[in-house]
């Protein structure tokens, strides 16, 4: 790994300077690690249901295509981006790990998407509202999670309450509703005791119920290695930007949703017209950490218009066309590679062992570029 | 709104007004210094929002700021355009405050120096109808007079407004922190949009095939 390369971009550089990183763990040890990361999520959601998916359990599949635009082979010579129209299924999901669905709660969605290519290679974006992830390592990760354990909460009193607001201090965490326990006590604390856990935690709660799954912003947070046909190096991330616009739902009518607005509307969407998304790809500049997925890029740096995506079919079969599918941040193809960030690196793992928990299709990743 | 509603939301702004002294005199709340701007994109489209107060704020003040901007219009322009580095720039004035609102590539010490060389006799005519303003001629104050237009510059909120308080150590405490460097800083900067990202006035002008 070249000096430059080590957690900044170094602005463009040649393939052939790019060294490799071993893992240097053993495949016992990966497999274990992955684990861990499985049973710490699933250990902040008392309720999670076996056979489901750790966290963005709710999640509804639909179809439809992707067209690259005439510029994207220029910067990128990943298949989705050098050809004609590439078929998609995307997964729209509620953040939460709790199979009981509460579309209007405050939660970050998902949105993955896999790109069907030619003899059966796929390629996954997996995306969430969430601009930024909420730690750097899987350390940090593993007791991020401990922290986030749900833990009995008292009210508090009308005194504290007065006291709070003369202090002009935010009001302590509630319990979550029909709950007497929330993870948010716990994660407040570990959050004031960690800088770079804060802006992730600042960012969930701005999170805006949106109107539909297709009127949100989704942000892939990690970085990636773009390499076009010449062999260039570009260090990139993406984000899924409605055409329609960012919409959510006023805040004087989020109570009076319905638990399952966001599936009926993509369902009644659809049925009326496609929905779409263009996809930004955001170059790293000179000194952007590009293993840190805790920080924000700003608006300083070119962004590229990679194409557009149509979204034309709800996914008839729910159960096999969707929520069997395997998504992976690292099922990536030539031309696309994972950069060196950790938390990228230990998803790869942590989605496949969660596939295998459930049964899920298409895992491990093989013939992938990462 | 009625009047009791009026007098309620009168009550609560007292209230808060009364809150914030109260907390102002407790705690000092200083903005952190701006991060290094490592990046290219850092050091390219970077806003400038001068706010400078007018000296008499009443519609004859306003209408004497007015013709002093548009007797330099010329002098401004030409300016610009020899500095090279500015994407835009407009004066406005907006509530009593004359502004220069500009966008320039490049370091802020080293543009408003720029400023100075090229147009400074324009801000020292505009320097007489403003509040408090620097030792003039701003030639000949230079370093006084880039201190003052960086005190008047808004303070720019990133999207995550936690780096406006790393020395935090409870994040239920966020919100007075903010609050006081708001009132510190009453002119702020929320979020910038830029169509071309990354681009220097140069690039672009270079891209355009239009030359200088």
């Amino acid at each position: 790994m070249s000096g430059a390369d080590a957690g900044r971009a170094g602005g463009v550089s040649r393939l052939d300077d790019a060294g490799a990183v071993s893992g240097a763990v053993g495949a016992a040890d990966a497999t274990d690690l992955s684990s861990r990361l499985v049973d710490a999520i699933i250990s902040d959601f008392p309720d999670h249901a076996e056979g489901t998916r750790p966290v963005h359990t709710v999640g509804i599949g639909v179809t439809g295509y992707f067209q690259p635009a005439d510029i994207a082979p220029n910067f990128c010579a990943a298949e989705m981006f050098t050809g004609g129209k590439v078929p998609v299924t995307v997964r729209f999901s509620n953040g939460s790990g709790s199979p009981v669905e509460h579309d209007a709660a405050p939660d970050a969605r998902g949105m993955a998407t896999k790109f069907h290519l030619a003899e059966g290679r796929e390629a996954d974006l997996i995306m969430m509202t969430l601009p930024v992830f909420f730690v750097r390592s899987v350390k940090e990760f593993l007791k991020f999670t401990a922290a986030s354990r749900p833990e009995v909460v008292p009210p508090e009193t009308r005194w504290q309450k007065l006291v709070d607001q003369l202090e002009l201090r935010t009001a302590a965490p509630v319990a979550d509703p029909g709950s007497t326990t929330t993870g948010a006590a716990g994660l407040l604390r570990y959050a004031s005791r960690h800088l770079r856990v804060r802006s992730s935690i600042v960012f969930m709660n701005t999170l805006v119920t949106p109107v539909s799954y297709t009127r949100a912003k989704y942000h892939a947070v990690h970085t990636f290695r773009a390499i076009d046909r010449e062999g260039t190096v570009r260090y990139v991330r993406f984000a899924w930007e409605p055409v329609a616009g960012v919409r959510p739902v006023p805040a004087d009518q989020v109570a009076s949703m319905a638990p399952d607005y966001l599936h009926t509307e993509l369902r009644e969407r659809l049925a009326r017209q496609p929905a779409r998304f263009v996809l930004r790809m955001h170059l790293a500049g000179q000194g952007e950490p590009i293993d840190d997925p805790t920080a924000i890029w700003d608006n300083t740096e070119p962004r590229l218009l990679m194409g557009e995506l149509v979204l034309t079919d709800v996914v008839a079969d729910q159960e096999s066309g969707c929520e069997r599918l395997s998504f992976n941040p690292a099922r990536l193809v030539p031309g696309l590679e994972c950069s060196d960030d950790p938390i990228l690196a230990a998803r790869r793992g942590a989605y496949e062992e969660s596939c295998r928990r459930r049964g899920g299709n298409g895992c491990p990743i093989m013939g992938s570029a990462s | 709104m009625s009047y009791v509603k009026k007098i309620q939301a009168l009550a609560k702004q007292l209230f808060e007004l009364a809150l914030v002294a109260f907390w102002r005199s407790r705690e000092h709340v200083v903005a952190p210094e701006p991060k290094p701007s490592i990046s290219l994109g850092e050091n390219v489209q970077t806003t400038m929002n001068l706010i400078m107060p007018l000296a008499d704020p009443t519609p004859v003040g306003r209408v004497l700021a007015a013709q002093a901007v548009s007797a330099t219009v010329d002098e401004v322009f030409t300016g610009l355009n020899a500095v090279g580095t500015v994407h835009f720039a407009r004066f406005d004035i907006i509530g009593g405050n004359l502004c220069m609102l500009s966008v320039y590539d490049g370091d802020f010490t080293t543009y408003i120096r720029d400023f100075i060389t090229l147009f400074g006799n324009v801000f020292d005519t505009l320097m007489t109808l403003v509040k408090d303003p620097p030792p003039m001629p701003s030639e000949l104050n230079p370093e006084a007079f880039i201190d003052w237009v960086h005190a008047r510059d808004t303070l720019k909120v990133p999207r995550d407004m936690t780096l406006l308080v790393p020395e935090l150590t409870d994040l239920r405490n966020m919100p007075r922190e903010l609050i006081l460097l708001f009132d510190a800083n009453p002119n702020i900067e929320l979020g910038v949009y830029r169509g071309y990202p990354g681009s220097s006035v140069a690039q672009v002008r270079n891209a355009l095939g239009v030359g200088w």
